[in-house]
């Protein structure tokens, strides 16, 4: 089978992609993988979401209670469905998954490993082939971008958007961030300023929301007082929304803006890049958004984009 | 919290999830298994509300719809990577 490797520039629009669902962002915020539906929807790009799909265990393993095996394991018969359906494009609404996958990928280059975990795959009668590359959304997003630009019926005009691009994207494959540098990823930016909007710099702009998987297992005060440092020096610059692209990282600085209320002096909606854009492209705020699903309220932005 | 203090398995929420790390002998403190981690941050009431709103399945990882077939895949894997005690730990 040959392989139809995604050309990652704002020219030609991305098709067979095998929609990878994240365990949190689904838990969470079902709004963003709903709006990236609808935005494939929205520019009739041929995707395939697949009933089949594991979890990519990421966050189990992050925490040390999923073992490298298992995590192999799963995760060559996840890449196996998606070379078997011919969607060799798969893309992940979240980074950890992103991360998790393309790490398995590496190991399974490695033939000893590769022939051990396709014995164990022999008893599902999968095989792991390769032939499989590995994105994330927003990387999609980016690649659509001058379509998007051009469906959308509404601007970002006049608004501050501060980004939050997400460790696992950012500084597992720190050579492989499309835009900008892994230090000062700007793939949320580049995207979100076709839309008119302006960006802000915020000090802290390279600090970790503070998830950490393990760390907020094990002592959710750590992840308080790294999200606490990282909001401050965002709301600082007194954004409109904060933009994301991890289900994970915007539980975290969604949910402690509400916890720390008291200690800000003033709070910023955050919205996956998924969902602020299909808004853009005019999905239902609810039913395909979910906005409600949000800690911060997101109905002042939504009267600043004209929405509501 | 009181991060040193080691799960007794007495008067703390028991976890499945965190079985595995204190088998290790990694210390959670029971605070925290009191309290959930998740519960601390995210208010699962208004969560659960909001799904069921969507018809979404509710956060009891049993209502998650899985195929059958997909689901006996997994436990397969799961059990030749002589997991029992490993991955199976982790699969609900």
């Amino acid at each position: 089978m040959t392989t139809d490797t995604l050309i990652l520039t704002p020219s030609k629009l991305p098709q067979r992609l095998y929609l990878f669902k994240s365990c949190v962002a689904g838990t969470f915020y079902p709004g963003i993988e709903r709006s990236f539906r609808f935005i494939l929807n929205s520019l009739n790009v041929d995707y395939f979401d697949d009933p089949n799909q594991s979890s990519c265990t990421g966050f189990g393993v992050h925490c040390g209670v999923v073992p490298p095996e298992a995590n192999l394991s799963l995760n060559a018969r996840n890449l196996a469905l998606a070379y078997n359906s011919g969607y060799t494009n798969v893309v992940c609404t979240c980074p950890t998954s992103y991360a998790n996958l393309k790490e398995c990928i590496n190991e399974l280059q490695n033939e000893n490993t590769r022939a051990a975990i396709n014995d164990v795959l022999k008893a599902v009668k999968y095989e792991y082939k390769g032939g499989v590359t590995v994105y994330h959304a927003a990387e999609v997003l980016y690649a659509m971008k001058e379509s998007l630009i051009k469906g959308a019926r509404l601007s970002l005009s006049g608004l501050k958007i501060a980004t939050h691009h997400g460790c696992h994207y950012t500084k597992v494959f720190y050579e492989e961030v499309i835009r900008g540098l892994w230090e000062y990823p700007t793939l949320l930016d580049d995207i979100c300023s076709g839309f008119s909007g302006t960006l802000v710099d915020y000090s802290e702009r390279s600090l970790c929301c503070g998830m950490g998987f393990s760390h907020f297992v094990r002592s959710s005060d750590y992840t308080g007082s790294i999200g606490l440092l990282k909001l401050e020096s965002i709301l600082a610059e007194e954004p409109d929304v904060i933009v994301t692209m991890c289900g994970a990282c915007q539980t975290v600085l969604d949910h402690l803006q509400k916890r720390f209320k008291k200690k800000l002096e003033r709070v910023a909606p955050v919205l996956n890049i998924s969902q602020l854009v299909a808004i853009l492209l005019g999905a239902n705020i609810t039913k395909d958004a979910c906005v409600q699903f949000a800690a911060i309220d997101v109905l002042p932005l939504l009267k600043k984009i004209n929405v509501v | 919290l009181v991060r040193a203090a080691k799960f007794s398995g007495t008067g703390a929420k028991s976890s499945k999830f965190l079985e595995p790390l204190f088998n290790k002998g990694v210390a959670v403190s029971p605070e925290l298994l009191n309290e959930g981690a998740l519960d601390q941050l995210v208010t699962l009431n208004k969560l659960s509300a909001l799904r069921a709103e969507l018809d979404l399945p509710q956060l009891d990882a049993k209502d998650i719809a899985i195929l059958a077939q997909a689901m006996a895949e997994i436990r397969t894997i799961l059990t030749n990577k002589d997991a029992p005690k490993r991955g199976l730990d982790n699969d609900y």
